[in-house]
This record gives structure tokens, C-alpha cells and sequence, in this order.
């Protein structure tokens, strides 16, 4: 929740710009009389709909694991080597992130996160100390997954994929909003 | 007599970067239900002969996995009767949460999913993690990783296994149970390490490898002490 409120902030922190903007451009075609509230309109519905793809996207991540992305990419008819490459993608993805942390901190106790000499020496050599790094491990990781046997078949979770009252829920709401839209889409909105 | 769980005959190995050969003319091998200490200096080639012994790095020479000779053609059968531990536990966790992580070979072999989580539990519960099933890897300790790495290479009750530093980052009590663990298994087992207390409590045999040569291959701890000191 901390975590979709954080980023609603920041899309709105975002999209300020355009709603100062916007009503300061020289307006056009058959709407130009409306001058300054058509900019504004304008604007506000630019917010309103990329907030709400911000929130959404948001949402959705917050709320699905890796493993659930997993189970549902392995569950889609799509190349069994395709679903397990991109959760591998996001797995490391995951990996990398944790590890940059562990370098910022490291930056940090070593004095290298204060700016200075220290900070651009240290920012300098990052890319030939990291880079290696990131390289070694693909290839440690690749041999795992050789290893293992990752890529030659289906894995699924070991969790029940039944479906639960939550789940059920869920389906029936999405159903509902993607009725309603093609509804608005069909008639209109006066 | 019976086949040997693993045996080296003549093996070298020499990386395309490198022109040095990091092993070089190796022999040895391991019985059934042996547990020997593969140990040596950093660099001394420990974690190649792990690696030529899976297909993992080319090799001239014959490698044999019980009655199987390693070739390309062999390699599935020869990984399937093989228990890995990576130095780096990290890279070899291939799924975000542990109990996937330590099911996946089961998984792949077919198993049914009943069994595939009550094997998966009992393997996580001998080795004192079994509370961490459900959580995400990216949130455990190295000592904590090391022990799913370990699980998932236990899961599927492999006949040889090739662990590479398996106690580092273990904390002694972790150590205890981990030596106590391993010494229950009917598996061989093959274990490079640094650790002098934990091979000559766990191992009855030792080689030590010198600059990619078997310098030592013996039982008498010891000499082994000896030399290593």
C-alpha cells in the first residue's frame, strides 16, 4: 500500500508540469474559444487517465509475487523456454537490485557517498568493477541453469492453483470494469 | 567389485583465456558411499574439477559417472545422478521462493506434487530451515542460501554428490548439522573445501590438488594436516 501511495505521489509530481503547462499553450482546432478551461480539461484528463495506468501498473505489481508471475506465464500457451527466461529476467532482476544496494552501502561506509573526489573516483570505477561482476555471475548462473535443467521442461508451483472466493472476486470485478468500458465506448458520454 | 560413483582417468582441462592447464593429467576415484575431501590452495583448481565432472568445462581425458563415460549425449543422464553445490549458493537459486527452489528437480523428473512437497519438506526440516518454505530468497541470510542451495541439491537423493565449499558462511551449530547431515547419506560424495575440521570430521579420504595436480591422495589425516600447514 506504502508502496502504491509512493508512486501515485510521484506520477502526480510528474504530471504537475503538464498541467502548468498546458493551459499556457496557444490553443487550436474547433475547440479554440474554450481557451484557458479547455487547457485545463485537457490536462486534468491527461492526469487522470496516466494515474490511473500508474496505479494499476502499480497495483497489479504490488500485489502479484514473482512466483505467481511465474505460475501464470508457465500456464500461458506460449513457449515453455519463453515463460522461463523472462521469470529467470525478473528473478535476477530481483538479484541485481539487491545487490546494488549492497554496493550503495558499501559506497556508503567507505566514504564514497558524500561527493567529493572520493565519490566521482569511486562513480568512475564502478562500471569496470561492477560490469565484470555482473558478467562472472550470468555466466555462474547460465551453468546453474544448464546444471539443473531449468529450460527443458514445465515448472509449476508446488501451491494448489485452485481458484479461491478472492480469486473468483477479482475475475468478476475485472469482467465488470471491461463490460462497463465497452459499454461507455458503445453509447458515449454526454 | 562394483563401479566407481566417479572416476577421473587422465583428465586435464585448459580455459580458452588461459594457456596454463588449470588440471592437469588428474586420476583418481571415488567408490560408492565414499566421502572424500577435495582440498587445495585458492586457485588450485578445486572448483574445475567440480565443474569438468558435470560437463560444465571441457576436458580432455575420460570421466566416468558410475558406468556412464561423461559425452555430450551422456550429460542429462550423468546431471540427473548428480547432486551440485555451487561456491556461490546465489546462483544456483533459480526460483523466488525456497520450497519451488528446492522442489525443482522433483519437478522435472514428474513427480507427483504430493510427494514432490512432503520430500521437499523433509528435506528443508533435516537441514533446519524447514519454517523458510514459503519465504523469498532474495530476504535470507548466506548462511540461510547456502542451506536451500544445499536442499535442492539433496532434494532428489542423487548417488554422487559434488558440494564446493559447502560449509562457508555456515555459523558451527549450522556446521554441526550440515557434517551430521551429509554423514547419514548413502550418497559419494566429492567435497571441495577450506575447511580441515569440517573434512577430516565428515571425509575418510583426502586429495589435495597443487597447481591443478593431485599432489596428496590418502587417508592419513595426519599427513593431510601436515602438508596443509
Amino acid at each position: 500500500m506504502k508502496t502504491v501511495f509512493g508512486f501515485a505521489l510521484l506520477g502526480l509530481l510528474l504530471f504537475v508540469p503538464t498541467l502548468l503547462l498546458l493551459p499556457l499553450m496557444p490553443p487550436n482546432g474547433v475547440r479554440a474559444a474554450a481557451g484557458w478551461k479547455h487547457g485545463f480539461v485537457a490536462s486534468a484528463n491527461l492526469l487522470v487517465r496516466g494515474m490511473s495506468g500508474v496505479l494499476i501498473s502499480m497495483a497489479t505489481i504490488a500485489s502479484v509475487s514473482v512466483s505467481d508471475l511465474r505460475e501464470g506465464l508457465t500456464r500461458l500457451p506460449l513457449p515453455g523456454i519463453v515463460s522461463a527466461i523472462v521469470v529467470q529476467i525478473v528473478h535476477q532482476t530481483a538479484t541485481l537490485f539487491y545487490e546494488t544496494k549492497r554496493v550503495a552501502s558499501a559506497m556508503a561506509v567507505r566514504g564514497a557517498s558524500g561527493g567529493g573526489r572520493a565519490a566521482w573516483q569511486v562513480l568512475w570505477s564502478l562500471p569496470r568493477v561492477w560490469l565484470p561482476r555482473i558478467v562472472d555471475r550470468a555466466d555462474r548462473v547460465a551453468d546453474a541453469m544448464e546444471l539443473r535443467g531449468y529450460c527443458e521442461g514445465e515448472a509449476l508451483s508446488l501451491r494448489s492453483s485452485r481458484m479461491r472466493a478472492a480469486d473468483w472476486a477479482a475475475l468478476a470485478l475485472a469482467l465488470a470494469v471491461l463490460g462497463l468500458a465497452v459499454v461507455i465506448r458503445g453509447r458515449g458520454v454526454t | 567389485m562394483s563401479e566407481p560413483a566417479l572416476a577421473f582417468r587422465n583428465v586435464s582441462v585448459c580455459y580458452e583465456s588461459s594457456a596454463a592447464r588449470t588440471l592437469s593429467d588428474v586420476s583418481f576415484s571415488v567408490a560408492a558411499g565414499e566421502r572424500v575431501a577435495l582440498l587445495g590452495l585458492n586457485g588450485s583448481g578445486k572448483t574445475t574439477l567440480l565443474k569438468s565432472a558435470v560437463g560444465l568445462v571441457p576436458h580432455e581425458g575420460e570421466i566416468r559417472v558410475g558406468d556412464t563415460v561423461l559425452a555430450r549425449q551422456t550429460l542429462p543422464k550423468i546431471r540427473e545422478r548428480i547432486g551440485f553445490l555451487f561456491n556461490v549458493p546465489e546462483d544456483q537459486i533459480l526460483f523466488p521462493r525456497v520450497a519451488d527452489d528446492v522442489a525443482f528437480a522433483l519437478v522435472r523428473q514428474g513427480r507427483p506434487r504430493d510427494e514432490i512437497s512432503a520430500r521437499a519438506t523433509e528435506v528443508l526440516h533435516s537441514l533446519g530451515i524447514g519454517h523458510l518454505a514459503e519465504s523469498p530468497v532474495h530476504h535470507l541470510s548466506h548462511g540461510q542460501k547456502q542451506r536451500v542451495a544445499l536442499a535442492g541439491a539433496l532434494v532428489a537423493v542423487p548417488k554422487l554428490l559434488l558440494l564446493d565449499e559447502p560449509s562457508a558462511g555456515l555459523d558451527p551449530p549450522g556446521k554441526n548439522v550440515l557434517a551430521h547431515l551429509l554423514a547419514g547419506l548413502d550418497a559419494a560424495m566429492l567435497i571441495a573445501t577450506h575447511d580441515l575440521a569440517f573434512a577430516t570430521r565428515l571425509c575418510t579420504r583426502f586429495i589435495m590438488l597443487e597447481r591443478g595436480r593431485v599432489a596428496f591422495d590418502g587417508t592419513d589425516t595426519a599427513e593431510v594436516l601436515r602438508d596443509w600447514e
